[in-house]
């Protein structure tokens, strides 16, 4: 619930171009019972990678190497749709994945890398020139602050952040300190609500 | 006067505070924790924090439970229904585990016990949490960190989503069921037709429908990519709710129902994404490929590549080699290694009854799994005697649970096996390791069961 603020990151960028990667590609369910603590290190797209390796695919073999800087993904469209699990998210963080560009994200898994500092940027150029850009970059940095992607060749990309998730991620998301601060105020409409929606307030099971 | 959207109206009644970012932090009314959970609470307690509100917290043990004997689950599996119980104990929430007659998926139970309400807000860390929408209640899926917010305060930061609506008008034909509608509608939209939306279902396609048959299409609404469906409340929505056990009672009831008569979008709302659709001409639906948008009618056919560019070809093709499939093949050709019915999509009561009235016209010509969604859906299926067409066509009656649908109790799709499921998700090993999936209705699966090819049920009835 509580990570180092997020600003600016300088890393490489890897291509994995395809839309509606969802979050049990990213994770199987298989994994889920381990806690935050185990982590999910080596288990990052662990049955897509076996899957693409059937394929003769391009090596994959940057996904779990560690890496003294950020990494950076560049995914398609669609990026951790389906299921809530949290641990896709974890999984990127704990393979030294810092940030995801993509062209559009699952709203629940958008909510859940705020809330562990993954930073997500959705980038609305043309995809070709991000792909031909991006891909392989072995030197991309990101400010957030300033809503900027730079690649080694100086080709500057502006990205749109919302100021919620820009803020929380800036500040490592305190949120939870700062709605513990607005009991009184939370107080207030439960009693409120009491009176409106007792039904809701005060659930009775009949005998 | 007023020209609000539904979700204006729950988004509204819910606000307890507005940040100048545009957030506002929302009050929860109902948050259910299953047993797949666990992190939430090991944030809490990292925090050293308490729970709010246990008496608005429920626990429903659903996706670790055996559903069935004689399937192996690690140690490690049947350990963790045992944490949900200790974390209600020692918090002090009330929760529906193992032996407990309230037993069942959390978005089968939540209804049935009249927990879910019209007009409340309603979270859970599971992404199909958007189902309960279809109460006029605005329920949206929540990840761990968010959980232990929600235990901790009651409450949730927000940004509001847009408001979609889909009006569908006309009458579903013979053996087209609400699961085929929402198929057909995620194949329209598509995955990622409805992200930073909320859907609200509307028109007399949807008001002609039972409570279990909108609870599968707000169901599937994530599949769509939206944040919740939802559904306004009417006379069925009402209907279905009394005598429930947490359906207030006396003067109460009268105050309630008062309340939820108007809980609808205005006629003058205005939505960033209004569309009308004739559902007339539907047939039963199907998907073909890992997306739950490669759906296609029964009488269809997988795609053809030729008019493709080449990004989409390219990921058509590796769904395609994935599925084992290959261009043009007629849906109907396609056999089938095994079926399962059951999930938070389809596995009512309705479901049940539906899939049985097919299934006494043949016997299982693949292995064929029956869970359904509750132990009381479980008891009023064998009160119907449901159990027993099931076990005569040869199909197996299991215990409730999420079973097969996400494949974490043991019960998995064998690499490289094809499955029809009732369920909600045909992604890569959604059901096990290189298993394959193929959505359908309860009325297809159990068709296809006797067939042991995808089949048309309107062949059948």
């Amino acid at each position: 619930m509580r990570f180092e603020a997020v600003n600016h990151l300088k890393g490489p960028c890897y291509p994995l171009p395809i839309d509606n990667i969802d979050t049990d590609q990213i994770i199987p369910a298989r994994f889920l019972h381990r806690s935050r603590k185990e982590g999910f290190k080596g288990l990052l797209f662990h049955d897509f990678l076996q899957q693409q390796a059937q394929n003769a695919a391009p090596d994959f073999q940057w996904v779990h190497a560690e890496s003294d800087v950020p990494k950076m993904l560049l995914a398609g469209e669609n990026f951790g749709c389906g299921s809530s699990r949290e641990h896709a998210v974890w999984a990127l963080l704990d393979n030294g994945f810092k940030v995801v560009v993509a062209k559009s994200f699952g709203d629940i898994f958008y909510g859940n890398a705020t809330n562990n500092g993954l930073l997500l940027i959705r980038l609305t150029d043309p995809w070709p020139v991000v792909l031909q850009s991006l891909a392989q970059n072995l030197s991309v940095q990101v400010k957030l602050d300033e809503q900027t992607l730079t690649t080694a060749d100086d080709h500057v990309y502006d990205f749109a952040m919302d100021e919620f998730f820009k803020n929380m991620l800036l500040n490592g998301a305190q949120e939870i300190d700062m709605t513990l601060r607005l009991g009184e105020k939370i107080a207030a409409f439960e009693q409120t609500q009491a009176q409106r929606f007792p039904w809701l307030q005060q659930p009775k099971a009949r005998t | 006067m007023s020209t609000q959207t539904l979700l204006d109206k729950l988004w509204s009644a819910h606000v307890v505070d507005s940040r100048s970012d545009g957030s506002d932090l929302l009050y929860v009314d109902r948050h259910y924790v299953h047993d797949a959970c666990s992190q939430g609470f090991d944030f809490l307690d990292q925090a050293g924090l308490s729970i709010r509100r246990p008496d608005l917290t429920f626990g429903m043990e659903d996706h670790y439970i055996a559903t069935r004997s004689g399937i192996d689950r690690s140690d490690k599996v049947i350990s963790l229904s045992g944490v949900l119980a200790s974390n209600a104990q020692k918090h002090g929430f009330s929760s529906y585990g193992q032996g407990s007659p309230n037993q069942g998926i959390v978005h089968v139970v939540g209804p049935e016990l009249g927990l879910t309400l019209p007009g409340s807000l309603i979270v859970c860390g599971d992404s199909h949490t958007a189902t309960h929408g279809a109460f006029g209640s605005l329920a949206f899926g929540v990840g761990a960190s968010e959980i232990a917010h929600v235990l901790a305060t009651q409450t949730l930061w927000q940004r509001k989503p847009k408001a979609m609506r889909l009006r569908l008008d006309g009458q579903l034909g013979l053996g087209v069921t609400a699961k085929d509608l929402i198929l057909y509608l995620i194949g329209q939209i598509g995955a990622r037709g409805g992200t930073g939306h909320v859907i609200e279902y509307a028109g007399s396609a949807i008001a002609a429908l039972s409570m279990e048959a909108r609870m599968t299409i707000s169901n599937m609404s994530i599949e769509a990519g939206a944040k919740a469906g939802i559904i306004g409340s009417d006379t069925t929505t009402i209907a279905y709710l009394q005598d429930r056990r947490f359906m207030p009672a006396g003067q109460e009831a009268l105050r309630a129902q008062q309340a939820w008569g108007d809980l609808m979008s205005d006629s003058d709302a205005l939505f960033d994404h209004d569309q009308s659709i004739d559902v007339s001409a539907l047939e039963p639906t199907i998907t073909w490929g890992t997306s739950p948008q490669t759906a296609v009618a029964i009488t269809g056919f997988v795609p053809a590549l030729d008019a493709l560019d080449t990004a989409e070809r390219e990921q058509m093709v590796a769904m395609m080699a994935y599925m084992g499939l290959t261009p043009q093949t007629p849906m109907q050709e396609i056999a089938v290694d095994q079926v399962f019915i059951g999930s938070c999509t389809n596995s009512r009561i309705e479901d049940l009854r539906l899939a049985a009235m097919v299934a006494q016209k043949g016997r299982a010509k693949v292995p064929t799994l029956v869970v359904p969604g509750s132990v009381s859906v479980q008891q009023q299926a064998q009160a119907e005697g449901l159990d027993q067409i099931f076990k005569q066509a040869g199909f197996q009656w299991a215990n409730p649970g999420c079973s097969m649908c996400v494949a974490m109790n043991g019960d998995l799709v064998a690499p490289g096996k094809r499955c029809v499921s009732t369920s909600n998700r045909n992604f890569m090993g959604r059901q096990g390791q290189g298993s394959r999936t193929h959505l359908a209705s309860p009325l297809t699966a159990s068709a296809s069961a006797l067939t042991g090819r995808l089949t048309d049920v309107r062949e059948i009835l």
